[in-house]
C-alpha cells in the first residue's frame, strides 16, 4: 500500500519539483512509474506561484502540523490552468495522481486554485467524504470565496486551513492528536466510529407529517368499508345475450397538436461538486 | 341563387370557414385548422345521426281476478306513510322502513296486478347471518351499535319493480386521441392526435329493474343488484305468505327516466369497447331510439332492517335471493380519532426511524 510520506519535504523540493513540471505539457506532475521512486508533493504546491516564500512556508507548515494532528492530509495547490479540463475532474485527478491522502483510504482535503481560469475547488477523498459534508464545504467555500476575490490567495488559505482544524477538532472520535506521525497505532477501524451528525429538527416535523397522511388514508379505507350503498348508472348485467352488433364505424382524423418542452440542462459540470464517487468536494469561480 | 351551407368544426361545434390564405377549413372560435374533406365527412356523420326516441309502452295489462285479493290487508305507517301489503295469516305490526308501528287501513283493493314475483330463496336465518358478516370486521363501528341493533327485527318484504325491456338502436359520437412521445438532443416533443370515432349498431336490455317505491331509496335497491330475472315466476298471491309487500308509490312513468339514463350509459359503454387503438376515448354525444320499449311489474324479494341510532335512520337491506348485503353504517367519530392519532403516532415514529437509518448508513 502507497502511503504519502509524512515528513515535511523542504520547500526547495517543491520548487524543483515545480520546474519538472514545466518541462511536460501535461498539467499533472510526472511520477516515476514505479511508486517506491514517487517523489510526493508538498502540502503547499504553488505552481501559478500565487503566494511569497514566507507566506507558502508559513502556511506548510501550518497544514503540516494540522495533518499530523489529525493524521489526515489537509494540502493546498495552485495552478496556471487546468488546460481545458473541468476544474473537479482536475483536482480529483491531481490527488488521485499525486498520492494525496493518509492511511489506507488517502484521507484528506485539497484546496485547489486555477489562476488562469479564475476557479476553485476542494476535493475530498476517504474519510474526508463523511467530515466535510456538504454544509461544512459550503461554509467553507462562504468564508474562501471572498478572499479569493480580492485576490488574497494566502489569506484564502489560512481561512481554509483554520476551518480544516477546526472540523477536525470536532471529530472527537477521530485518531488522537497526541498520535500524529505514528503510522502502526494507527487505527483504520476507528473511521467507523466517527460520530454521526444529528438528524436535523426538522425530520421531526416532516415525520409527523408523513405519519398523518399514512394514517388519514389508513382510517379512511376503514371509513370506506363502511359504505356499501352505491347506485348503478349502467345497465350492462340485463343486456340480453348477443343483442350487441355495431352497423356503422367511422373513425376520422380530425388534427394533431405537438407540444415541446426543453429538456432540463445540467447547471455546469466542469465546476461544482466531486468528479467522481470516491471524492467529494465543491468549487467555484472568483 | 344557392344555398348557404354552414358547416360545424368537430371541435367546438362553432360555424367554420374556409381560409384561403391557409387553403384549410379554420374554425374562427377556436382557431382549430383542419383538411376541408375532414370537415366535410364530420358534418356529414353527425347530420345522419337521428334524434332520441325514448319512448316506453308502460301500459300493463294485468289485473286482479275478482276474489284474488280477499285476505289481503292493508297496514300504514304512521310515521313514514309507507303502505305495506300483507295477508291476514301474516299481518303486520311494525314498518320494515322505518321500525315504527303499522295500524291495518283496510281490506287491499286497486293498483296494478303485479306481472312477475321472484320468490325468497333466502330465509330469515340467512339474512341475520348476512347481517352479522356486514358488521363484522367494521373497526370504525361504533360499539354500542353493534349492541343495540335489533336484529331479530328483519323482515322479508317484497319490494315494487318496474321492469323496462327493449331494443335500442344507438348511434355515438367518441372523442378519442392517440399520444406519441420522442425526443431530441434539446426538447421533448409529445404528439396528441384527435378523433371524431361514430359507432353505431343496436343492443337489446331484458328486464332492466327500477324501483317503484319511494320509501327505499334508489341508491340501496341498486346497490342489491343483479337480480337474475330468469328465476321471475307468473305471479301468485300465495307468494306472499308469511312476508309483506310494499305497494308501488313511483308510478312506471316516473321509472323510465332512471331506465333511460341506465340504457343510454350502458349503449355508450358497450359500443365504447370497439374504439380501441387509442390511449383516451371521451363520450361526446349519444343518440338512442328505442323499439318495442316495455314495462313490466314485479315484486322482488327483499330483508329488510330498519335501525335508529343517535336520532338517525340507517336501513339495511339483503338481496332475497343472491344475499348481497348492503347498507351503509355509521362511523364513531371518537374511535375514528383514536385511531387516526395513534397510526400518526406509530407511522410518525417509523419515518423518523427510517430516516436516521438511512441518515447514519
Amino acid at each position: 500500500m502507497k502511503k504519502r510520506a509524512f515528513i515535511s519535504l523542504p520547500y526547495i523540493f517543491g520548487t524543483l519539483l515545480t520546474v519538472s513540471c514545466l518541462f511536460h505539457a501535461a498539467a499533472f506532475p510526472v511520477f516515476a512509474e514505479d511508486s517506491d521512486d514517487f517523489e510526493f508533493l508538498p502540502r503547499v504546491y504553488d505552481e501559478a506561484d500565487l503566494l511569497t516564500d514566507d507566506e507558502e512556508s508559513s502556511l506548510l507548515e501550518k497544514l503540516d502540523s494540522i495533518s499530523g494532528n489529525y493524521y489526515f492530509d489537509v494540502a493546498v495547490a495552485t495552478v496556471e490552468s487546468t488546460d481545458g479540463v473541468a476544474m473537479n475532474k482536475f483536482t480529483d485527478t491531481f490527488y488521485d495522481e499525486n498520492y494525496y491522502g493518509l492511511g489506507d483510504d488517502y484521507d484528506g482535503i485539497l484546496f485547489m486554485v486555477s489562476i488562469g481560469d479564475r476557479k476553485w475547488h476542494i476535493t475530498t477523498h476517504g474519510s474526508g467524504k463523511t467530515i466535510f459534508t456538504q454544509n461544512r464545504l459550503e461554509t467553507l467555500e462562504d468564508k474562501v470565496t471572498p478572499e479569493l476575490k480580492d485576490g488574497d490567495f494566502a489569506g484564502a488559505f489560512e481561512i481554509y486551513a483554520d476551518e480544516c482544524d477546526a472540523v477536525l477538532a470536532q471529530e472527537e472520535n477521530y485518531v488522537g492528536a497526541d498520535t500524529s506521525y505514528d503510522y502502526e497505532d494507527y487505527d483504520a477501524d476507528s473511521y467507523s466510529s466517527l460520530p454521526v451528525e444529528p438528524l436535523p429538527l426538522m425530520w421531526i416535523p416532516i415525520s409527523i407529517g408523513i405519519g398523518f397522511v399514512l394514517a388519514l388514508i389508513c382510517t379512511l379505507v376503514m371509513r370506506s368499508q363502511l359504505k356499501s350503498v352505491h347506485s348503478q348508472d349502467s345497465a350492462a348485467n340485463y343486456v340480453r345475450d348477443s343483442s350487441m352488433n355495431v352497423t356503422h364505424s367511422n373513425d376520422i382524423y380530425l388534427y394533431s397538436t405537438i407540444t415541446q418542452t426543453a429538456k432540463p440542462k445540467d447547471p455546469d459540470p466542469s465546476d461544482s461538486g466531486p468528479s467522481d464517487n470516491d471524492h467529494g468536494g465543491i468549487g467555484g469561480s472568483f | 341563387m344557392s344555398d348557404l351551407l354552414e358547416y360545424k368544426c368537430p371541435c367546438c361545434g362553432g360555424a367554420i370557414e374556409f381560409n384561403s390564405s391557409l387553403q384549410k377549413m379554420k374554425c374562427p372560435y377556436c382557431d382549430t385548422e383542419f383538411d376541408v374533406d375532414t370537415v366535410k365527412a364530420f358534418n356529414e356523420e353527425t347530420s345522419s345521426q337521428e334524434p332520441d326516441d325514448l319512448n316506453w309502452d308502460t301500459q300493463s295489462s294485468q289485473t286482479w281476478q275478482e276474489n284474488e285479493t280477499n285476505g289481503m290487508s292493508v297496514y300504514i305507517c304512521q310515521s313514514c306513510g309507507g303502505e305495506i301489503v300483507a295477508d291476514e295469516s301474516t299481518g303486520a305490526s311494525s314498518c320494515p322502513f322505518c321500525g315504527n308501528p303499522v295500524v291495518m287501513s283496510g281490506k287491499f283493493s286497486g293498483t296494478l296486478r303485479p306481472d312477475f314475483i321472484i320468490p325468497f330463496k333466502l330465509d330469515k336465518k340467512a339474512a341475520k347471518e348476512g347481517l352479522n358478516k356486514h358488521l363484522h370486521g367494521k373497526i370504525l363501528l361504533p360499539k354500542v351499535f353493534k349492541k343495540e341493533n335489533h336484529i331479530d327485527e328483519i323482515k322479508g318484504v317484497y319490494v315494487p319493480f318496474w321492469l323496462f325491456d327493449t331494443d335500442a338502436t344507438a348511434n355515438i359520437r367518441y372523442h378519442a386521441t392517440k399520444t406519441r412521445f420522442w425526443s431530441d438532443s434539446e426538447y421533448d416533443y409529445t404528439e396528441t392526435s384527435h378523433y371524431s370515432v361514430f359507432r353505431a349498431g343496436n343492443i337489446g336490455f331484458n328486464q332492466i329493474p327500477v324501483d317503484g317505491s319511494s320509501k327505499i331509496d334508489n341508491d340501496l335497491t341498486e346497490s342489491l343488484e343483479p337480480y337474475n330475472l330468469s328465476d321471475a315466476v307468473e305471479f301468485q298471491t300465495p307468494y306472499l305468505a308469511g312476508y309483506v309487500a310494499d305497494k308501488y308509490d313511483v308510478s312506471a312513468e316516473e321509472s323510465v327516466e332512471r331506465a333511460n339514463q341506465r340504457v343510454k350509459k350502458s349503449a355508450e359503454d358497450a359500443f365504447r369497447s370497439t374504439v380501441i387503438g387509442y390511449d383516451t376515448v371521451t363520450t361526446e354525444d349519444t343518440h338512442i331510439q328505442l323499439k318495442g320499449g316495455k314495462t313490466s311489474y314485479a315484486l322482488l324479494p327483499v330483508w329488510l332492517l330498519s335501525t335508529t341510532w343517535n336520532q338517525k335512520h340507517y336501513l339495511f337491506a339483503m338481496n332475497g335471493q343472491t344475499g348481497k348485503f348492503v347498507g351503509n353504517l355509521p362511523v364513531d367519530k371518537s374511535i375514528f380519532a383514536k385511531w387516526l392519532l395513534g397510526l400518526t403516532a406509530g407511522f410518525s415514529v417509523a419515518v423518523y426511524a427510517i430516516a436516521w437509518l438511512i441518515h447514519i448508513l
